[in-house]
């Protein structure tokens, strides 16, 4: 049963583009077109500090295949990239460079923080490890696992492209919304400063008025 | 260790009295858990209890040296291993020291491999070993201030980045 085109209900204008877009022309919005060009080729780059790397590789191997996402040119310099994959455990000496290459990588720029030692610490609750990468650089996207499987770090990949599509780029670019940056946390603020230079405290417990409230009872549990 | 026969549950009873006879009072208490026995040792004889293990009865093998910081009580147990690769024997020695001054005798003239494993004590947990041969930090770099695995080390707030470079904002002419 064949409809009239003429009693589509359509005016006249939406019947030209419906015969353009069957001429192969889609129209849509700059912004779109911008956004859906810069999802559908991500420029990794991957920031591999442990155990996590290895799952990012298989990611990016064969059977798990990133390409199919348009992401699976991996650069080892961070101009050439869009996309950094901090896979693993951030240490405090490492956490300068992490900022640096951060820093270097040009605007729009999403970060994923793959693994829970990437996100919090994890496991380390130690004197040389970083308790979270949002203490340094923003956060677009959060990865649990230990380490995640491929699939889950495809996914959040794929929720990045989901922001993508959301940056609604503006030929002038406003500035886009940037992911999770914790910084310090203020309720730190108040351990007192040990001197530098000075050999370290020898007492058993600390001078019970220079602990502060939330440090209380760490030391008889 | 966990299923000792009869014959380790022997040759165990008769180190401890070995031990017992040799030095009289030199051993404060004596722990068994799960067949494994650490004897409670003075400072003032650990070292020549180590030396009569290797010696007399066949400990040629120091597995660790370990260190635990007791806060509440004010002490810092120095844990040595030593194991006879002979029988398969291992004795757990532990040398409570008073936080204040935490210092010991080195047993690296016993065993050769007590030297790397004295250092990493004196590195993380800042127990002094008197007469080792080169007692540096052998982890840490050398101007690390503090020894962290004391539990009055600040692992957050402000003095947690005392041994780090601080994160800044890279220079412009670095981007």
């Amino acid at each position: 049963m064949g409809v009239d085109p003429k009693d589509t209900g359509l005016d006249e204008q939406t019947r030209q583009d419906l015969e353009m877009v069957k001429g192969g022309v889609i129209l849509s919005s700059m912004s779109k077109i911008v956004d859906m060009a810069r999802k559908n080729s991500l420029w990794p780059m991957p920031f591999g500090l442990s155990c996590c790397a290895i799952e990012m590789m298989a990611m990016v191997a064969s059977r798990y295949d990133l390409a199919r996402f348009g992401a699976e040119a991996m650069r080892f310099t961070p101009r050439q990239c869009d996309l950094m994959i901090v896979a693993g455990t951030l240490t405090r000496k490492m956490a300068p460079a992490c900022k640096r290459i951060y820093d270097q990588m040009p605007e729009p720029k999403w970060v994923i923080a793959m693994g829970v030692c990437t996100t919090t610490g994890g496991m380390f609750d130690a004197y040389s490890v970083v308790m979270g990468i949002d203490h340094i650089i923003p956060v677009d996207v959060y990865v649990p696992g230990c380490p995640p499987r491929p699939e889950a770090v495809i996914y959040s990949v794929m929720k990045i492209q989901e922001q993508v599509m959301r940056e609604q780029w503006a030929p002038l670019g406003k500035p886009r919304r940037h992911g999770h940056y914790r910084g310090r946390d203020p309720r730190y603020k108040a351990l007192p400063l040990l001197d530098k230079g000075k050999k370290i405290a020898t007492k058993g417990t600390p001078d019970d008025s220079q602990t502060p409230t939330w440090r209380k009872g760490y030391f008889s549990g | 260790m966990c299923d000792m026969g009869a014959r380790e549950v022997e040759n165990m009873t008769d180190l401890i009295k070995a031990v017992r006879s040799a030095f009289p009072d030199a051993v404060q208490e004596i722990v068994e858990y799960r067949g494994e026995t650490t004897l409670v040792v003075g400072p003032a004889h650990a070292k020549s209890i180590l030396r009569y293990l290797k010696e007399e009865r066949g400990f040629n093998y120091l597995a660790d040296v370990s260190s635990a910081h007791w806060p509440d009580e004010g002490r810092i147990d120095v844990v040595y291993l030593p194991r006879s690769l002979k029988t398969a024997e291992q004795v757990r020695i532990r040398v409570p020291l008073p936080v204040e001054d935490p210092s010991i005798e080195t047993v690296a003239d016993i065993w050769r491999t007590a030297d790397w494993l004295e250092r990493e004590v004196y590195d993380l947990m800042g127990v002094t070993f008197i007469g080792h041969p080169d007692l540096r930090r052998i982890m840490l770099p050398e101007e690390f201030d503090g020894h962290p695995l004391r539990k009055e080390y600040p692992m957050e707030g402000d003095d947690e980045w005392r041994n780090f470079l601080p994160v800044k904002d890279t220079d412009d002419d670095q981007l």
